[in-house]
């Protein structure tokens, strides 16, 4: 089976050959190729090499587009701060006056270079691909997003104490949202990755969930012309997951900190799960812990299809050595080949 | 002692962030116990169990902050004026947000901390570590409240400790946020002093911190991991 028949496979609820390793790999690529993670995403050449070295050496079942979330800000012209050894993180927020949230319009993707260099990332891993392995493509969900436009306590007072300025914004960051993941199918994205860290119930209580991300998310994913995955970035989902389900997306990402044997049952036939390996335990693993950990996961979500083993947070930290990484695709290769006899016994 | 009749509604108040309704609640307490009594039996107590519901998955972090806000500035209200008290006698403590540029985490702890009576220097966030060296050594600082989001600047806590060992300066580092809630070894390994995992924790974690100057973790059962 190729990456692509064994993921479509498991998406449909079925057992593929093997059990879907989708390792979330970002900075790592700048480590293949040698270079500081700033140079590395400078250039969409470099991207796709590091995501084709990075898919040959692990056996990774798709190419990942994603580069840093604060390329969302980057487009409105917001700062990108770059360090040595972990991801780039956004600068001062870019609404800085509540009231500009009035004028703010959104940016048109065919306007902005970075958006355009990612979009040429995704072009190069398509060709690449030749319709074997998925590339995955992100955007930063239109609610979830104001937490670097505008920064993380002002956005939660807007979201509290000013409605109408809070539809406002998400009217613009939806308008953008759609034609972004739109631009990224057109240039050969399998699917999109919506995350959407805010909208868990670790960060926002349900009920104003429903009155808030929810509608966000519907109406936006029911404009992406193409396959969905919502994911919480590690946060959690079992109270909202009636809701996650009725947005129809193919795949959840789901938290560490969730029973995930439990997640799998609620959601068995109906939306398969993506997870959800813990990264920040993973960066210190033996190779022993990470096949364990890999087999306890396997065993709790494999059986029956709809699972894809990944991290539980959309992406591996830069921490995470080359060896653990081996391990854990070792340890899907030993542990993972349907119809997993071992669990049954 | 303060009715308590109606904690509960207090407390759904500040879920809800319904800032109007918390003010006319605690102005209606004070008409039969002083403003202290009240921040200790009715403010104190629902912060706690707020920030408590956090770590247990029933209250999220956008209803910690907005109850955080809210309680903030009806403690500094109710200490203004004829009612000022003075603040807890402590070492020098600071807080601050080691690289990262997000600072929510770092304010719901300030906010729960001055609730409780406490004063902090704030160094802000973005510091990296030699900056947070030079601004401990400007202030004197001996308990250090440090905030992280993000893995690499959790790992920055080890270099951030063993300057502050070469340096001969004796500060003890308290650590939260998401690194050190997801991976519960974390903390031992970059030299922290203690760990908190919610805000509430960080209150009860700076009382032991305070009293003893040995290494002590919140324990807390683990978790966070698929074993």
């Amino acid at each position: 089976m190729t990456s692509m028949e064994r993921v479509l496979r498991a998406l449909q609820h079925q057992e593929p050959d093997q059990v879907p390793l989708l390792l979330t790999l970002t900075m790592h690529g700048a480590k293949e190729l040698g270079m500081s993670i700033k140079e590395y995403y400078s250039a969409a050449d470099h991207v796709i090499e590091g995501q084709r070295r990075l898919q040959k050496k692990y056996r990774n079942d798709c190419y990942y587009t994603f580069t840093y979330a604060a390329v969302e800000v980057e487009a409105y012209g917001g700062d990108v701060i770059f360090c040595d050894d972990g991801p780039p993180n956004s600068g001062t927020p870019i609404i800085q006056d509540v009231q500009a949230i009035r004028n703010l319009e959104p940016v048109r993707v065919a306007e902005v270079p970075c958006l355009q260099r990612l979009l040429t990332v995704t072009e190069g891993l398509h060709r690449l691909s030749a319709g074997a392995v998925p590339v995955i493509g992100v955007v930063i969900s239109p609610f979830s997003v104001p937490v670097m436009q505008f920064g993380f306590e002002r956005y939660i007072e807007l979201i509290y104490e000013q409605p109408l300025l809070f539809e406002r914004l998400m009217q613009v960051n939806e308008t953008f949202c759609v034609e972004w993941a739109n631009a990224q199918l057109a240039a050969g994205a399998t699917a999109i990755c919506y995350f959407d860290p805010l909208s868990s119930p670790t960060m926002i209580s349900r009920d104003l969930y429903r009155q808030t991300g929810y509608l966000v998310a519907q109406r936006v994913l029911s404009r992406i012309q193409g396959p969905t995955v919502i994911h919480l970035a590690s946060g959690r989902c079992m109270p909202v997951l009636d809701d996650l389900l009725r947005l129809g997306v193919q795949a959840i990402g789901v938290s560490t900190l969730e029973d995930l044997g439990q997640l799998k049952a609620n959601c068995a036939g109906k939306t398969a799960l993506l997870g959800n390996l813990n990264g920040l335990e993973m960066w210190n693993w033996t190779p022993e812990e990470a096949e364990a950990i890999v087999k306890a996961t396997i065993a709790k979500a494999g059986p029956h299809g709809g699972f894809l083993l990944a991290d539980n947070h959309g992406e591996i930290p830069y921490q995470v050595t080359e060896e653990t990484l081996q391990a854990i695709a070792l340890a899907v290769e030993k542990w993972g080949r349907y119809p997993l006899e071992w669990t049954k016994r | 002692m303060v009715d308590k009749g109606g904690y509960n509604d207090f407390y759904n108040l500040l879920l809800q962030a319904e800032r109007a309704g918390a003010e006319q609640f605690i102005a209606m307490r004070l008409g039969s116990a002083p403003p202290l009594t009240v921040i200790e039996e009715v403010i104190v107590p629902a912060l706690t169990d707020i920030g408590e519901g956090w770590e247990e998955g029933t209250v999220s972090l956008a209803q910690v902050y907005m109850a955080s806000r809210i309680c903030e500035q009806l403690v500094e209200s109710l200490l203004s004026g004829e009612n000022c008290i003075a603040p807890k006698e402590t070492p020098p403590i600071a807080i601050v947000t080691l690289a990262d540029y997000h600072s929510l985490g770092k304010r719901i702890v300030s906010a729960f901390l001055h609730s409780h009576g406490y004063r902090m220097v704030d160094f802000g966030h973005g510091l990296t570590v030699e900056e947070v060296i030079e601004a401990v050594k400007r202030h004197g600082t001996e308990i250090l409240l440090l905030s992280t989001l993000i893995l690499n600047s959790a790992l920055a806590v080890k270099d951030l400790v063993d300057k502050f060992q070469q340096a001969h300066l004796s500060v003890r580092v308290i650590v939260g946020g998401a690194p050190f809630n997801l991976n519960r070894k974390l903390w031992a390994y970059v030299g922290a002093h203690a760990m908190a995992t919610n805000a509430s924790d960080a209150v009860q974690v700076l009382e032991r911190v305070i009293a003893s100057p040995d290494r002590m973790s919140t324990m807390t059962p683990e978790r966070g991991n698929n074993r």
